[in-house]
């Protein structure tokens, strides 16, 4: 009887701190383990923060060769001076540690394929088609490179991974960010591996957006003439980031033409995409436009809108580099930013880098594939991913020479049992970090010049600024010599002439320095005009921002630093400008009814600015989104992957071919034309936006329609913020969409011998929810207010430190 | 008197080893607590429960006050079951009560005699 008891007792006790403190998962949701989470000492309650920066003033640090200072801004900006540059980068590791550490580290076990750790089974296919696309293998090659090519270098990206382990080192379970206990897991160690990995992610989401399946899938459905149609290279007077009338002083390297037509393949499974909304905005005028004679430069990157914000501000300062702006955690300098002589940003350039090619293996073993008239061996590469609660999937991907089989037969390809070989720029070593990193001591143009003649992508617009007045943008990145059409279609595998030849030199690379007008752009447009004698293509280029930003520019004058803030911020809908009166004559007003007669005019008085509180926005928007729809109705339903065509040549087509077979609606029995797809979609739209108030209330002003959402990078809507009171959209400078938008606004002016700066993101420094700072930037950012940077050689003295933190060597 | 002596023992040792241990350490104080100063099993749970729920309690809420419920108010609707910090707050006295009940009791057992005395109330 006793021992019954104590055994039923024990056993009792065990199994409770059991499931107490074990993650468990019941159907589909996931309980975080109780005990732990809910413990006063250890859990939840111990993330909550009464003040800002609950840290002490002084710390030892193994590892630093010297004390560093580190002073805290009233934006919790850390200012870090240090005497040396490796103390400097492992304090930077250090405190981007203290205020990211999950973020980096999630962020990396999403580049890495390795979701299936945390989450389970629900991430494999992702995480397959991560590891497929070969990220790992490119950040290695880096890795591998720069510890050969400059070892010095190479040894401050360990001192930032030595400080991010140095803050690791600090942590217990209690002290973990919350989302290590939601998810029930532990920070692991960082490595300098682990940088050159992000950094690839960063090519991923910006250097990715290829088409090569859908347009092989649509030339095949319909033909190259209405291909043309559908999806053409260019169209007239174009606004380019080079503007138009540069002359190119060299001789352009020939490549061969190929030989024989691309395969016809039609693929029906489909690769993941990064946002079509990402994009970015940034203008330069000199000192003949400007109301003081200095220099300004404004940029904006419009990424995927986060919490914790993609970007993370910092000022460094050791001898030899004074520099400040947004930095990426995980990865040691500044990205984008200024310093005492100079300012930089960049906007994505498109621009078509990766290639798919058609493989044909020898037979089922998939050891060898032809190529010409001989056949190469591959190699194969086992994945290796562990799911939680599941065990391990290994996953052979085979590798070609012209890079990993990413659709294969065995995964996305398994429908139409195609294998294609993905050649992308990210798969070969690059020195991006010794790019940035020379960037930040950059002092004049040259030396703007020679940083990124280290640069291989993802390829950006890079534009600069001086304090001796120069503006100019280079177009950086490693860009093959394409034949015309080359990439656009997927390629023949085994077939030679179908490769990549050549590299273009960096010298025949696009670039402008001072122009006559005075200014320079760039918003992800086109690059350059026809003479540029390179094949430049890709199919997404920016039709609109560009074109408002230089409109503007041309007529300003005695511009200040508000005026460019005004201009980051400016909501005009350029598509409604040039699609809403053809919208709008194509409806018969006699038969209108009254309440159809009311949103008519309301819309015809609207001056197509998209402010947050006006409802014609969303009017617009509404009746627009399902004319588009309409138009292409002829995508829905396909078997195989396709993309509708961009609007701005739709509403081209709608203009210039009324009848074109496309406006036919295909499930009515009449004929259409541009026009009654316009006047059926009024109706519609009305309709759609009674079903939109039955659920969401009567309020549909623009900045509550389009729901403007900071997602927390677990989606949790507790940690999230929704409904963001801003104007803009997706195409407009202001490109604040629902998900995606302005992540980092910088304006400098630089003349004098000085630079100053504004800047602002839709997040906080801070990536705890549970700090009473999370977020604190959101409304300020979505107002359109900048805060002006404490960026001096001694900001010591400044009244804006509120927190100083020594950090020592062990004595 | 056992019964208060335990309660508060639990209590105090719970407080202090929380912040040096991981949160299962209130098992582990239970247990000895329970060996040292046996008990009835109904006597010892409750000490257990108290000692450790009346701590885990009030330092759940004095956290949850500091802080203005702020960051509880956001922790409720990532759990998603009550919207009132103070039911959160009771659970987790009853989360840490539970577990300490049982390991104390366990720990008296260990203590209790082979044949069977008869029990002369709770609160011995």
């Amino acid at each position: 009887m006793r021992n019954i008891k104590i055994t039923l007792s024990l056993f009792f006790t065990l199994a409770l701190i059991y499931l107490l403190n074990t993650r468990l998962v019941l159907g589909s949701t996931a309980v975080p383990p109780l005990g732990k989470l809910l413990s006063p000492f250890h859990g939840f309650w111990q993330n909550a923060e009464n003040e800002a920066l609950p840290i002490p003033e002084e710390l030892t640090l193994e590892g630093l060769k010297a004390p560093v200072q580190i002073y805290f801004d009233n934006l919790l900006i850390p200012h870090i001076y240090a005497q040396s540059e490796h103390d400097l980068y492992m304090a930077q590791g250090y405190i981007v540690a203290y205020h990211r550490l999950w973020q980096m580290e999630f962020q990396l076990y999403s580049t890495a394929g390795r979701i299936s750790e945390l989450l389970g089974e629900q991430a494999l296919d992702y995480d397959r088609e991560k590891r497929r696309s070969g990220m790992v293998f490119g950040a290695k090659q880096s890795e591998e490179l720069l510890r050969k090519e400059d070892p010095k270098l190479y040894a401050l990206v360990e001192a930032y991974a030595k400080g991010v382990n140095a803050y690791i080192e600090t942590l217990s379970y209690r002290d973990f960010p919350i989302e290590y206990k939601l998810l029930d897991y532990e920070p692991e160690e960082w490595t300098a591996f682990k940088t050159f990995l992000l950094l690839r992610e960063m090519a991923d989401q910006l250097s990715r957006g290829e088409r090569d399946m859908e347009h092989t899938n649509a030339r095949k459905l319909w033909g190259d003439e209405t291909f043309d149609l559908l999806y053409p290279e260019t169209h007239p007077n174009l606004d380019p980031v080079i503007p138009v009338g540069t002359k190119w002083n060299f001789t352009p390297i020939q490549v061969n033409p190929p030989r024989g037509d691309y395969p016809l393949l039609a693929t029906q499974g489909e690769l993941s995409k990064p946002d079509p909304h990402f994009g970015s905005n940034s203008f330069i005028v000199n000192g003949k436009k400007t109301a003081n004679g200095k220099v300004l430069l404004a940029n904006e990157p419009d990424l995927s809108l986060n919490l914790p914000s993609i970007w993370y501000l910092a000022h460094l300062h050791a001898p030899g580099i004074n520099v400040m702006g947004s930095t990426i955690p995980g990865a040691p300098g500044v990205v984008l930013g200024f310093n005492d002589h100079v300012a930089w940003g960049f906007t994505n350039a498109k621009r078509d880098l990766v290639d798919w090619f058609a493989i044909e293996f020898k037979d089922k073993k998939r050891e060898e594939y032809k190529y010409d008239n001989k056949w190469l061996k591959t190699s194969k590469m086992v994945e290796e991913i562990k799911i939680r609660n599941g065990g391990v999937f290994y996953d052979t991907v085979v590798y070609t020479h012209y890079g990993p089989v990413t659709y294969d037969a065995t995964f996305n390809g398994k429908k139409d049992q195609i294998n294609l070989a993905m050649r992308w720029t990210a798969h070969d070593a690059s020195m991006e970090v010794k790019a940035l990193m020379l960037m930040n001591k950059a002092k004049n143009y040259e030396d703007y010049v020679e940083a990124f003649s280290y640069y291989t992508g993802p390829p950006q617009n890079m534009s600069f600024a001086s304090v001796d007045g120069d503006i100019a943008i280079w177009i950086n990145g490693k860009f093959p010599v394409k034949w015309e059409g080359q990439g656009k279609f997927i390629l023949d595998g085994t077939n030679s002439s179908h490769e990549w030849q050549d590299w273009m030199p960096r010298e025949h690379l696009y670039s402008v320095k001072n122009p006559p007008q005075n200014f320079l752009s760039s918003a992800n447009q086109h690059p350059g005009d026809s003479t540029y004698p390179y094949y430049d293509y890709d199919y997404n280029f920016e039709y609109y921002r560009n074109r408002r930003i230089n409109d503007r520019l041309k007529i300003m004058n005695g511009i200040k630093p508000e005026d460019m803030m005004l201009l980051q911020n400016d909501n005009f809908n350029y598509i409604a400008s040039e699609s809403l009166p053809m919208l709008l004559a194509s409806l018969d007003t006699l038969t209108l009814s009254e309440n159809e007669r009311l949103i008519y005019d309301q819309l015809a008085a609207w001056d197509y600015f998209n402010e947050p509180d006006l409802k014609e926005p969303t009017l617009f928007e509404l009746w627009w989104d399902i004319t588009h729809d309409n138009v292409w109705d002829e995508f829905k339903n396909q078997k195989v992957s396709l993309y509708k065509p961009h609007i701005y040549n739709t509403i081209y087509l709608m203009n210039t071919r009324p009848d074109f077979s496309f406006f036919d609606i295909k499930s009515t029995t009449n004929v259409e034309t541009a026009q009654d797809v316009m006047r059926v979609s009024f109706k519609k739209a009305l309709d759609s936006l009674e079903n939109w108030k039955k659920e969401k209330g009567e309020d549909y002003s623009w900045y509550k329609f389009k729901n403007t959402t900071i997602q927390h990078l677990l989606r949790l809507p507790a940690f999230t913020k929704s409904e963001v009171k801003i104007g803009g959209n997706n195409n407009i400078v202001n490109a604040a969409s629902h998900r995606a938008g302005p992540s980092w606004r910088m304006v400098v002016e630089l003349g004098e011998g000085k630079v100053k700066a504004w800047g602002i993101y839709p997040g906080s420094q801070t990536g705890n929810p549970g700090n009473p700072t999370y977020g604190e930037f959101i409304d300020r950012w979505a107002s359109g207010t900048y805060e002006p940077m404490l960026f001096e050689k001694e900001v010591k003295n400044s009244d804006r430190i509120i927190f100083t933190q020594t950090l020592s060597p062990e004595q | 008197m056992k019964l208060f002596l335990r309660i508060i023992l639990i209590g105090a040792l719970t407080y202090l080893l929380s912040l040096y241990f991981p949160w299962w350490i209130i098992a582990v104080v239970g247990l000895g607590v329970g060996l040292l100063i046996p008990g009835g099993s109904l006597s010892t749970f409750i000490s257990g429960f108290l000692g450790v729920g009346i701590i885990w309690m009030g330092h759940a809420w004095s956290l949850d006050a500091k802080n203005d419920s702020q960051f509880t108010t956001i922790m409720l609707k990532v759990l998603g079951f009550t919207d009132d910090p103070i039911v959160l707050v009771a659970l987790v006295g009853l989360v840490g009560g539970l577990v300490g009940g049982f390991a104390t009791m366990t720990g008296s057992l260990f203590r209790a005699p082979v044949t069977k005395k008869k029990s002369s109330g709770y609160y011995n």
